[in-house]
């Protein structure tokens, strides 16, 4: 009875704030929070592929401008260019020209394997012609140019010419301090490659730094030296998405909060409402993601996104408390039975969430389940903090007259339209689906940028494709033996017509075969009269073989990172990676390539894609078994007298639900085919009806459910209806779903038999 | 503070100013400019030449001999002995005889150009200058060729009489020049 005086009432909120707010700071430093989308896939995911991926830098961000000048104004352009790139890199926003690779480095690796490595065009004349390297060096030694390698060791001076010889990183282009040159008859390319250390995923750091090279781009301008531009980099298409996502935040969001709260004034008149469904939406979070603390050592951020996205239904069940608790202690004893069992039944549901493989459904699992916990402890105090104030006159007559109308229809009648609806739905949504889980399909970026980065794509040959050859091993030595076996078969897949180019390890750095050839041609030739000669025309002795330094990897190598990967844990994989231009998905490749042992074609799209159908179809298997659960529970708890109507009731609530699924999804999908995020709306479809058919079959007048059940359903419609203007493809999925599956749900739910009605089910 | 007074701070501090971007740009001391223009000849202009090579591992130099002609946006050197080999210099980079230019080559063939041209205004902006008895020691500015070469050395009063490439591997080659044979003749 205590609990009854308001003082209690919230004497005992303010416990449960500081019991969650205690167990939050004692738990928070041992926490470490995910942000990389790496952590959200299946859990089953390949140790090799995550290795590659933990390595892929997302965070440090790359973008290139290229410019076309006209020769003419070429050297006035590349002035104005060097002076305005000095300005952009002392800027805050930290941007420096990407590095191009250390000359020293590069010399002082070649130079200390000097007389082991050649080229392989070089190795083929040293077997079949060494002559010609011969004269070749003897040229080269009275050219006026500098030397670097130890000519007692590599008289041919062979890893100078390897050198010279290896790969551009800009095909055509010519590195001349930050920028790369490319002249054409008459107009000049400059392509400039930028990186800064802003984060790729921060809307901020994005604005800043294209906000910075946008001022470069001005500058320019100014100096009247006709020009034309093209911009590439994700940091673009991040501050391009995030400007429109502001521009819809700033309409939808604001015009549905207004709504939201001009609805609940209109209907309650009162501002205690307003400021209860606040404290129970902050209580109720806290509360959460302290339970997901709590459950997990290292939750995912994106948890908390859509948890902030459910979390809304919350509301809900202070307008049913709140609603049933105006109407007298009688209709407040009806109200409670129905929002216990709405409340378990959905708890129960998500926590089915914590069987799946995903990480983030098992977050969010428990962050629903503790925060719906919490909200329903809060609505039973709604009486003793007296929100008990009624809604609106208007309100309630309103109801009563959609109550009464919705008795025209026999029970009789109301049962076949439900469960004609519910097959008549699935079969249309299953005729009508199609899905589609490429993370493509979900960009968001504009015709221009897509336009320029396919440009650039053109103009430099600076980029390749997202798939790869990735070469797994337990050991760095069986990685090397690996990797070198591909390698070699790389051209006959370029002949084959599967790839176009490749960016491979070996292209720098002599297969270990390769090496020993080079090794047992120069000994041979060093014992012939031609290199006999050349050795005493120099004045030196044959060079003595280095055999240790050749059975070491070259780790000191500037890019031997950029293709071997490993793991600070000792049981991962070591990866090695070869990158594909113009690849094709052809049967005879990936076959080809999975004839190989330890060898995979492996894309982070194609991996992104299918998580996130894994994620579709974890979400649809969990619906499927929500629905069977709802059934079964409702079938025994459902307050009606005899087990047959409950049954009934039962079957009736779970029609609705499906009608409403299968009829969002088989709607949604004419404008585009399903993909993960329309599942997300279906889970906010699938507990508001739950809800929604739990109320109406319940002892509380009708009138009175369907008066909190109308405002749940249009501010919720209102609310996440908005979003399916969304040009952001995954958020209007989401929308689209949620506002046709509420929809339908609040016109179906008063077809439903009260358990207190004298008609038989 | 009167009108009169803060123009005249602004006119000192616009002068002051100058004259601070000018000591930054720090140009060419007259003497450099003088001992450049005596080096320089008319272009084009072709001479002998004989390099002697200093490489670290081997017992003796290395010598070569041939024609050097050196044009405004060109030059060929032509070593005749010991084996023939013709390369073309340009701003773009050196070109074997029917090859294309060596790969980045460009840095370098820009600054021999400038040293056999005289060129003092591309001196200027590569190198750091010093001057002492008949000799123009060139230090390279750019990074990218400090890595290779310490220096350039440039003797002659008349003109230049020996270059000198000092590498950084310790290599040093001594190119010197013999007008004689080609006095008064301009090359084509």
């Amino acid at each position: 009875m205590w609990l009854r005086t308001k003082f209690a009432a919230w004497l005992s909120i303010a416990i449960v704030v500081l019991l969650a707010a205690g167990l939050f700071w004692l738990r928070l430093p041992a926490v470490s929070w995910q942000s990389s989308l790496l952590d959200t896939l299946p859990q089953e995911a390949d140790p090799a592929q995550q290795v590659y991926m933990a390595h892929q830098q997302p965070n440090e961000q790359r973008f290139m401008l290229l410019f076309t000048v006209a020769n003419d104004d070429f050297a006035a352009f590349a002035t104005a260019l060097r002076q305005e790139l000095a300005e952009l890199t002392s800027s805050e926003a930290e941007i420096q020209p990407l590095q191009q690779l250390d000359a020293q480095a590069i010399v002082s690796i070649y130079a200390e394997y000097a007389g082991q490595w050649a080229s392989p065009s070089d190795l083929t004349t040293l077997r079949e012609n060494p002559q010609q390297l011969i004269q070749y060096a003897q040229q080269r030694l009275q050219q006026p140019l500098p030397l670097w390698v130890d000519i007692q060791q590599d008289p041919l001076l062979l890893s100078q010419r390897l050198v010279e010889a290896l790969p551009e990183p800009l095909p055509n282009f010519a590195a001349e301090g930050p920028l790369y040159v490319r002249h054409s008859a008459t107009h000049t390319s400059i392509v400039v490659a930028l990186q800064s250390k802003a984060d790729t995923l921060s809307q901020e750091h994005s604005r800043t730094v294209v906000a910075h090279t946008e001022q470069l781009l001005s500058a320019l301008t100014a100096t009247a030296i006709p020009h034309e531009v093209i911009r590439s980099g994700l940091v673009f298409h991040t501050d391009a998405a995030a400007t429109q996502a502001k521009y819809e935040m700033t309409w939808f969001g604001g015009l549905s909060l207004a709504f939201v709260l001009i609805l609940l004034w209109w209907v309650f008149r009162s501002l205690l409402h307003l400021l209860y469904s606040l404290v129970v939406v902050s209580v109720s979070t806290l509360v959460g993601v302290t339970a997901v603390m709590w459950c997990f050592n290292s939750p995912h951020v994106l948890t908390l996104v859509f948890a902030t996205t459910l979390i809304g239904l919350c509301i809900d069940y202070v307008f049913h408390a709140s609603i049933g608790a105006s109407h007298g202690k009688n209709n407040w004893q009806q109200v409670v039975p129905a929002l216990l069992l709405g409340a378990a039944t959905t708890i129960v549901g998500f926590l089915l969430l914590t069987l799946l493989s995903l990480p983030l459904l098992q977050q969010l699992g428990v962050f629903m389940a503790a925060a719906l916990v919490s909200v329903t402890g809060l609505v039973l105090l709604i009486p003793a903090l007296g929100l008990t104030k009624p809604t609106t006159l208007r309100w309630q007559r309103l109801h009563q007259k959609v109550a009464r109308s919705y008795q025209h229809v026999a029970p009789r009648t109301g049962s076949i339209i439900l469960v004609v609806l519910a097959i008549t739905c699935s079969i249309a949504a299953w005729q009508t689906y199609r899905s589609d889980d490429a993370v493509q399909l979900l960009a968001t970026s504009s015709e221009s940028l897509l336009a320029q980065e396919q440009e650039m794509r053109e103009q430099t040959q600076a980029f390749y494709d997202s798939e790869v050859i990735l070469i797994k091993a337990t050991s760095m030595n069986e990685l090397y033996q690996r990797y070198a076996r591909v390698h070699r078969r790389l051209v006959d897949w370029q002949q084959q017509g599967w790839l176009t180019s490749w960016q491979s390890w070996f292209d720098y750095v002599p297969t270990p075969q390769q090496q020993q050839q080079v090794s047992d041609a120069l000994a041979q030739l060093w014992q012939q009269p031609a290199g006999q000669d050349y050795l005493a025309w120099l004045g030196i002795q044959p060079p003595q073989a280095n055999l240790s330094s050749r059975q070491q990897l070259p780790k000191a190598h500037p890019l031997y990172e950029n293709f071997f990967y490993t793991s600070a844990d000792a049981k991962q994989p070591v990866v090695g990676v070869i990158r594909l231009r113009g690849s094709t998905t052809n049967n005879d490749f990936t076959q080809a390539i999975a004839a190989l042992n330890g060898v995979e074609l492996f894309s982070p799209l194609t991996q992104a894609s299918e998580a996130l159908g894994h994620y579709r179809s974890q979400l649809m298997q969990w619906m499927m078994a929500l629905v069977i659960l709802l059934f079964i529970v409702l079938s025994w708890r459902l307050p009606y007298s005899r087990r047959q109507q409950r049954y009934l009731a039962s079957l009736h609530v779970s029609a609705i639900i499906i009608t409403a699924l299968s009829s969002a999804l088989a709607i949604a999908a004419l404008w585009q085919p399903l993909n993960a995020f329309h599942f997300v709306g279906a889970m906010l479809v699938i507990v508001l009806g739950i809800d929604y058919g739990i109320f109406c079959a319940s002892r509380i007048p009708r009138a009175h459910a369907l008066q909190a059940i109308s405002i749940s359903a249009l501010t919720t419609m209102f609310a996440f209806g908005a979003l399916s203007f969304s040009q952001t493809a995954a958020i209007a999925s989401f929308g689209v779903t949620v506002l046709i599956g509420v929809a339908i749900t609040a016109v179906l739910v008063p077809l439903l038999t009260p358990a207190n009605s004298t008609h038989s089910v | 503070m009167t009108p009169r007074v803060l123009l005249r701070v602004l006119i000192i501090g616009a002068l002051l100013w100058s004259e601070c971007t000018h000591a930054n740009e720090q140009p060419l001391e007259p003497e450099v400019l003088a001992f450049l223009q005596q080096q320089q000849q008319p272009l084009p202009f072709a001479v002998d030449f004989e390099q002697q090579r200093t490489i670290q591992g081997l017992p003796r130099a290395l010598l070569s001999s041939g024609t050097l002609t050196v044009a405004a946006d060109k030059v060929v050197w032509h070593t005749k002995e010991p084996l023939d080999q013709r390369l073309v210099i340009t701003a773009t980079g050196i070109q074997p005889d029917g090859e294309a230019a060596m790969r980045g080559s460009a840095v370098i063939a820009q600054l021999l150009l400038a040293v056999l041209q005289g060129d003092a205004e591309a001196i200027d902006k590569n190198f750091s200058v010093q001057l002492a008895a008949d000799c123009l020691t060139l230090t390279p500015k750019l990074e990218q060729l400090q890595q290779f070469v310490q220096a350039i050395e440039s003797c002659g009063n008349s003109s230049i009489e020996r270059i000198q490439l000092i590498e950084q591997q310790g290599n040093r080659s001594s190119i010197t020049f013999h007008y004689e044979a080609h006095n008064g003749v301009a090359a084509h």
